[in-house]
């Protein structure tokens, strides 16, 4: 049971408080950008290609403009003469606006309608003529990086191959003398295969530029607002929209898992039609759009390897990467992490050595590489890290659990040095195994397969011990374009004890106007029903580098405590000027100030903040409000053990998730219902590609699943019953202990899920399985393992 | 998708006044200038306009078409559902789920109970192929007239077993699987006011016969109903389906089985196959396999190598072939 500090009524952390956001979206009263409507609004629609890779001949826009309603038709030549037609990615790559001539991948955008109806709009795209002349695209990362690839990225002065970046970690020659000498070695090749965040809102926007003021308003599905703001003022700075003419505005948003991070082309075309035109310019992907052209998530290749003694002693790790983005490297990781935080992938195990290398390239595919409910790359790392850790318990014929027990890291033995460089903060993976083991029935579990082992049955049990990596992050290493990846929050406390509270973080869902106002309600006492928080608008909330990466817990939760305790620090100083005392005879407790021995002598917060406004002490500045921009000294490390139970028809190949049991350990928890939320949530977004998703391109380039027809999002008829509990470890540094937790079921589940299929089919000699395991691959495999 | 107008048709005669082209006839070099088609639900069309396969000029709503949507049964006549009725109807109605067991299961694992409150039983009859290449605008494949068919030597894990080549794809309607074991005949009326009935297994065409189109509908051709022969209470009949997903999501593999029977053994039996051939598919090697049989582990083991005795898999589906025998063998399993 979790300890509550405060009252109900309070309702600080640990409360399982319901969501206050939810009254509105419940009766369908969310804003979200769509539901804008401005006076005299255009819209735009996006023409687009139909080739992967193709040179633009010519693109006639006479019979489009032909078209009553229509107003303008951009294309890549118009925006060159404003030099708009390429954009940074967040990445320092670039990235096509508009083409002038080369389109890169499918459903590339090629040129941009503005109309005066959404339908006019949609029927001027088709009258859109343009010639193209298809080059033969490079789908295949590994063919990209042959020497005789065609080069692709030719706009890059110099450019002579389809190589991105490299990037290592760790010791190679330490390492590698390890592995030399070691007693077992286990190697296994693994693609994270690519997939899309698929949220229910597209992406979209309306710009709204006011010719009179030179001002740009853009309301806009992005979950990092102050960012964009500042992006805006990078790239039109030179038109005269500097950053204090630009106010971007988030309203709700209907699902980010870091698809919304990254600048889309759309967005640009957008604000450059409504400051030339005058007017306000909306535009809303389709489902399809989204779906082909916006930001994919993961499609790594890795080889994993583990060495390690003959009974179970982990040694060391290796890991070779070939990380395919696309036609432009449009992630959105921090500045100095290509391969975002990939080096957590040593995992929640004590051994001295690893090394790690990617290398990144350019293929014929939509840019991006965003970290889809994951903190940059680190779904990746726990897939090679957990998969290998199973590979090496099966070589050796251990059971995968006491081989974990065996190797974890030991609760004392934090904060712990990883051999790739991290500070995990804290943890009990024992713990946390343990639990999950209890809660599933392991040995029962294992009697069971067993048993249906011997009349020839498939059963398997799964396992995945993960340390997630969160929170970025501290500013001596972390920033995105330059920024340091600080948050923060300010909180004004009216007269009559209610507040408001401002963040730079941006909910998608995650559920912030209720855990921010619980933090404050836990610090000041004040009921968190009379705490209203607001994000998203850049000309009230202060700066802050949004929600993505389970950060705005660790980084605005904590800005969040500290202002309150600014702010309590103030109480404490009227508190004891009301009652004619020195501070030092105050004590606190949720929601007041007593003196110490006579509880009666006491000041509620209310009564206390009134006289801010109304009775201050003379010399004390009036008002009762703080701001904080908090820099975390470290990122937190929450943790899960997870146990999934699969059952396989061996005659339909179909797998059946029967139990998953996820325990999570996020630190402090702010608000129990709402992180179980976020885990059914993860665990479904972590099943799936598992089980079901992965883009599909032919060699042409052509996406065969851009549909939701083919592109097999699972539902909550596939979903199993999510069996969830927790542990609680504290980080030590952060001032509420918490964590953040959003991530944690979308990176470990997809192990766990795998470890079990595997585990079903071990004793047919089957040692790995690519995601997603369909039902032709089980086929496949068994009759492979002659089981048929 | 393009700009069409709106013809609300008040009667079956006044739709097909107005109508001009099939749907399949819209989407190929065929289609008139001004193509102006049905829609009755409107899932698979308003699919096929947003993937701008067709784009037609004018949309005949034959939807509220007083009359069309109902069903009657009598326990001498048989089951009649109008063109109309939705498979949700279908699925609702008592009379059908205690006769005909095998189409109320085919139908309440047709695609979602929001698809199917939309969703017609001549809507999804008349629908096209979910073949992934003929679903794309950028493959001009051999039912849109190009002559190749890309799923055959491409991604074809869930395309066609048997039959499969000219065209690899499987028909879309698992519905028909059912209706086709119970010899579910169809009625269509022509705009001169004939109508004709034909047996299901007629109405659909492979791709050998004609490429372009997946059933024998003209332009000036109305479904008005379906009809399915009386049962007798020795009948009994199972549905099976297996897919990638459990919900939303069309066939790998479904089996429709109605046998008679004389205490456990089986006189007479249909076995219809859906998502096996560019048509549902009627197997006869199964049908015989069965006959005469107790239905038990060994018929129905050997009913499902017959079924797939001369299955021609392509390069990825070959896993549909152990699927199919083992989801023949479980519904024939189911009845016994
Ligand atoms: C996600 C998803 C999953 C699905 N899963 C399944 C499944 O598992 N099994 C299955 O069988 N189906 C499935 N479907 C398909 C769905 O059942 C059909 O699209 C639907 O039944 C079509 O009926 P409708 O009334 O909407 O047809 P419409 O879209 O209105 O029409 C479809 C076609 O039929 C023509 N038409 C309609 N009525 C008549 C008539 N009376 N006479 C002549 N022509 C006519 C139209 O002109 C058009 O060509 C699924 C669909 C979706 C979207």
């Amino acid at each position: 049971m979790i300890q509550c500090k405060t009252s109900k009524e309070i309702g600080g952390m640990g409360h399982s408080m319901r969501r206050k956001e939810d009254a509105r979206f419940i009766q369908g009263k969310g804003q979200y950008v769509d539901d804008i409507k401005l006076p005299e609004m255009l819209y735009m629609d996006i023409v687009r290609s139909p080739f992967a890779y193709a040179k633009i001949t010519n693109i006639n826009i006479e019979k489009a403009m032909a078209l009553p309603g229509v107003l303008a038709v951009i294309t890549g030549k118009d925006l060159e003469q404003y030099n708009l037609h390429w954009m940074p990615t967040l990445m320092s790559d670039t990235q096509m606006v508009l083409p002038v001539d080369t389109v890169m991948y499918q459903s590339q955008e090629v040129a941009a309608v503005i109309a005066t109806e959404r339908y006019i709009a949609a029927d001027a795209v088709e009258l859109v003529e343009v010639e193209y002349e298809p080059m033969q695209p490079v789908m295949d990362p590994y063919k990209a990086m042959e020497a005789d690839a065609p080069v692709l990225r030719i706009d890059k002065e110099g450019k002579t191959d389809n190589h991105i970046w490299h990037w290592e970690a760790g010791d190679k020659e330490a390492t590698d003398r390890i592995f030399d000498d070691a007693e077992v070695k286990v190697k296994e090749q693994m693609h994270i295969p690519r997939i899309h965040v698929a949220s229910i809102e597209t992406c979209g926007c309306v710009a709204n530029y006011d010719k009179v003021n030179n001002h740009l308003t853009m309301y806009m599905t992005t979950q990092a607002p102050h960012a964009i703001r500042t992006v805006i003022a990078l790239v039109a700075g030179h038109v005269g929209l500097t950053e204090e003419k630009v106010r971007v505005i988030s309203p709700d948003i209907g699902g980010g898992f870091g698809g919304k991070v990254p600048v889309y082309p759309g967005y640009v075309i957008a604000i450059a039609a409504s400051f030339l035109i005058g007017k306000p310019v909306k535009w809303i992907e389709d489902r399809s759009e989204n779906l082909q052209a916006d930001s994919f998530a993961r499609d790594y290749h890795i080889t994993a390897e583990m060495a390690g003694t003959k009974d179970g002693k982990i040694l060391a790790t290796r890991f070779k990467l070939l990380c395919d983005h696309g036609y432009t490297d449009a992630a959105a990781n921090p500045s100095k992490f290509p391969t975002g935080l990939f080096s957590i992938c040593t995992g929640s195990y004590d051994y001295g050595h690893s090394y790690a290398e990617a290398d990144a390239v350019y293929t014929n595919k939509p840019p991006g590489g965003v970290a889809y409910r994951c903190s940059f790359r680190v779904t990746e790392a726990v897939h090679a890290i957990e998969r290998i850790t199973d590979c090496y318990a099966q070589e050796i014929n251990k059971d995968p659990a006491q081989l974990r027990f065996d190797n974890f890291i030991n609760k004392d033995q934090f904060p712990y040095k990883s051999a790739l460089g991290w500070e995990y903060d804290s943890g009990d993976y024992h713990q946390g195994l343990q639990k999950a083991m209890e809660v599933v029935g392991y040995d029962d579990l294992r009697k069971e397969q067993a048993e249906k082992r011997a009349r020839g049955e498939l059963m398997g049990i799964g396992i995945s011990t993960f340390t997630e990596i969160v929170g970025a992050g501290p500013s001596r290493e972390f920033d995105i374009l330059g920024i340091k990846m600080f948050d923060s929050a300010e909180i004004r406390v009216h007269p009559t004890g209610k507040a408001i509270a401002r963040f730079g973080t941006k909910s998608q869902g995650q559920g912030h106007e209720t855990t921010y106002a619980q933090i404050v309600a836990e610090e000041l006492g004040i009921p968190a029903e009379h705490i209203q928080v607001e994000e998203g608008d850049t000309d009230t909330a202060p700066y802050g580098l949004g929600t993505y990466a389970s950060r705005s817990t660790p980084t605005a939760g904590a800005a969040a405590a500290i202002a309150s305790r600014k702010l309590r620090e103030k109480a404490k100083k009227i508190a004891a000027y009301l009652l004619e005392v020195s501070e030092e005879d105050l004590e606190w407790e949720p929601g007041k100030f007593f003196v110490k021995g006579a509880p009666d002598k006491a000041k509620t917060i209310q009564e206390i903040v009134f006289a801010a406004y109304t009775n201050h002490p003379q010399g004390m500045e009036a008002g009762f409000e703080a701001t904080h921009y908090y820099d975390p000294p470290n990122l937190t490390f929450p943790s899960g053990a997870y146990i999934c139970v699969v059952d396989i028809d061996k005659e339909t190949g179909e797998v059946k998730v029967r139990r998953f049991v996820a325990i999570d350990d996020c630190g402090h928890i702010i608000n129990p219902m709402i992180v179980q939320g976020q885990v059914h949530g993860g665990l479904t977004q972590g099943l799936a590609p598992a089980l079901y998703e992965e883009l599909i391109y032919d060699e042409e380039g052509n996406i065969l699943n851009g549909t939701f027809m083919d592109y097999l999002v699972p539902t909550a008829v596939e979903s199993p019953s999510w069996e969830t509990g927790h542990t609680v470890t504290p980080s030590p540094h952060h001032p509420i202990g918490a964590k953040g937790v959003g991530e944690s079921p979308t990176v470990g589940a997809p192990p766990a899920i795998v470890n079990a299929v595997v585990d079903a089919l071990s004793h047919l000699g089957v040692t790995h399985m690519e995601i997603p395991i369909t039902a032709p691959k089980v086929w496949k495999i068994l009759k492979e393992k002659g089981a048929l | 998708m393009n700009k069409f107008s709106w013809y609300n048709a008040k009667s079956v005669e006044e739709a097909l006044q107005e109508v001009n082209a099939t749907v399949s006839e819209a989407l190929s070099p065929k289609s008139p200038e001004a193509p102006a088609v049905f829609k009755s639900g409107g899932v698979d069309l308003l699919d096929l306009m947003k993937e701008g396969l067709v784009k037609p000029h004018k949309i005949i709503n034959i939807n509220q078409i007083e009359g069309l949507d109902k069903i009657t049964y009598d326990k001498k006549d048989g089951l009649r559902m109008g063109a109309n009725a939705t498979l949700a109807q279908i699925e609702a109605h008592p009379q059908i789920k205690e006769t005909y067991l095998a189409l109320h299961q085919a139908v309440a694992h047709a695609g979602t109970p929001q698809l199917r409150t939309m969703a017609s039983l001549g809507g999804n009859l008349a629908q096209r192929t979910r073949c992934w290449y003929f679903r794309s605008i950028h493959h001009e494949c051999l039912r849109k007239g190009s002559g190749t068919c890309f799923a055959r030597d491409g991604e074809n894990e869930y395309h066609a077993i048997m039959k499969n080549g000219a065209c690899a794809s499987v028909h879309a309607s698992s519905v028909a699987t059912a209706l086709l074991a119970f010899d579910a005949r169809v009625e269509i009326q022509n705009s001169k006011g004939k109508k004709n009935e034909v047996n299901l297994a007629d109405f659909f065409v492979a791709p050998g016969d004609d490429s372009s189109r997946e059933n024998i509908l003209e332009a000036d051709e109305l479904i008005t109903a379906v009809m399915v022969p009386p049962t007798s209470s020795k009948m009994r009949s199972y549905y099976m389906k297996q897919g990638a997903r459990e919900s939303y999501d069309w066939a790998l593999a479904d089996v429709a089985v109605v046998a008679e029977m004389s205490g456990t053994t089986c006189k007479k039996a249909s076995v219809a196959l859906g998502a096996a051939a560019p048509v549902p598919l009627l197997s006869k090697p199964a049908a015989q396999a069965l006959e005469g049989k107790i239905l038990d582990e060994a018929t129905a083991s050997s009913t499902a190598e017959a079924a797939m005795k001369g299955a021609t898999p392509l390069a990825k589906n070959g896993y549909k072939v152990p699927l199919f025998k083992s989801i023949i063998k479980r519904t024939i399993l189911a009845i016994a």
